[in-house]
C-alpha cells in the first residue's frame, strides 16, 4: 500500500515537472528574422512612406504569424507580452510606421535612432528566448 | 532518527543547496541591468534634446523615441521576470528530482 502511494506521488511529481518554459529554436530564429526585417524596413524610411505600403503590409503579416506561434506555446507569458509591445497597436514597430506615415520621409538621424531603439526592444525578446536554453 | 526523517533532512539539505545555486546572484544582476538602463536613458535624453535643437530630429520623432524608451523598460522587466521564472522552474526541476530520487529509494526499500 505504501509503495503504491509513493509511486502515485512520483507520477504526480513527474507530471508537475513537465510544466516549464521551454526553448524553441524556431521562436529564436523568428525573433532574429523579425528584428532584421524590421530594421531593414526602417532603413527605407529616408524614402516616402507611400512607396512602401505593400512591403509594410507584408511585414506586418509576417510579424503577426510569429506572434501567433508564440501564443500557442505553453508557459510563455513574458515572451508574448514583449511581442505585444513590439508589434501590436501601441507597439514600437506599429508606432514607427505611424511616424513614417505622418512625416512622409524621415531624416537620417531619426532613422538611426529609430533603428537603435527598435533593435534594443527586440534584443529583450531574443535574450529571453536564449535564457530558456 | 527514522528513515523518513533522514530522507526529509536530506531533501532539505539538498534543496537548500539547489536554492543557493539557482538564485545566488540573480537579484544583483537584475538590479545592475536596470541601473545601466537608467544611466543610458540620461545620455539618450541629452542626445535627443541636442538633435532637436540642431534640427536633426523633429519633435514627432522625439515623442516616438520616448515611447520606445518606455517600452524598453517594460520589455527589460518582462525579460528579467521571464528569466526569474526560468530560474524558478530550474529550481523546481532540481527539487522535484531530489524528491523523486529520495521517494524512489524509499519505495524500493518498502
Amino acid at each position: 500500500m505504501k509503495k503504491a502511494k509513493l509511486t502515485l506521488v512520483l507520477i504526480v511529481l513527474i507530471m508537475i515537472n513537465a510544466c516549464k518554459p521551454t526553448y524553441s529554436s524556431l521562436a529564436y530564429d523568428n525573433a532574429l528574422k523579425a528584428k532584421q526585417d524590421v530594421l531593414n524596413t526602417v532603413e527605407l524610411s529616408i524614402n516616402p512612406y507611400g512607396d512602401f505600403v505593400g512591403k509594410i503590409d507584408s511585414l506586418k503579416l509576417e510579424l503577426n504569424s510569429y506572434y501567433t506561434y508564440e501564443l500557442e506555446r505553453p508557459n510563455n507569458k513574458a515572451s508574448v507580452e514583449i511581442w505585444k509591445r513590439l508589434i501590436k497597436d501601441k507597439g514600437v514597430v506599429t508606432k514607427f510606421f505611424e511616424l513614417w506615415k505622418t512625416l512622409g520621409v524621415l531624416r537620417s538621424k531619426e532613422v538611426e535612432t529609430s533603428k537603435k531603439q527598435i533593435g534594443l526592444n527586440f534584443d529583450q525578446l531574443i535574450e529571453l528566448e536564449q535564457a530558456k536554453q | 532518527m527514522g528513515e523518513i526523517e533522514i530522507t526529509l533532512q536530506n531533501i532539505k539539505d539538498e534543496s537548500l543547496t539547489a536554492l543557493k545555486e539557482t538564485f545566488g546572484d540573480s537579484y544583483e544582476d537584475s538590479k545592475q541591468e536596470i541601473e545601466e538602463l537608467l544611466k543610458e536613458s540620461e545620455e539618450k535624453a541629452k542626445e535627443w534634446a541636442a538633435d532637436l535643437i540642431t534640427g536633426a530630429t523633429r519633435i514627432e520623432a522625439v515623442k516616438y523615441f520616448l515611447k520606445t524608451e518606455k517600452s524598453l523598460y517594460e520589455n527589460t522587466l518582462l525579460k528579467l521576470a521571464g528569466i526569474q521564472q526560468i530560474n524558478a522552474s530550474n529550481l523546481k526541476d532540481q527539487l522535484i528530482q531530489i524528491l523523486i530520487d529520495k521517494l524512489g529509494e524509499l519505495a524500493n526499500k518498502q
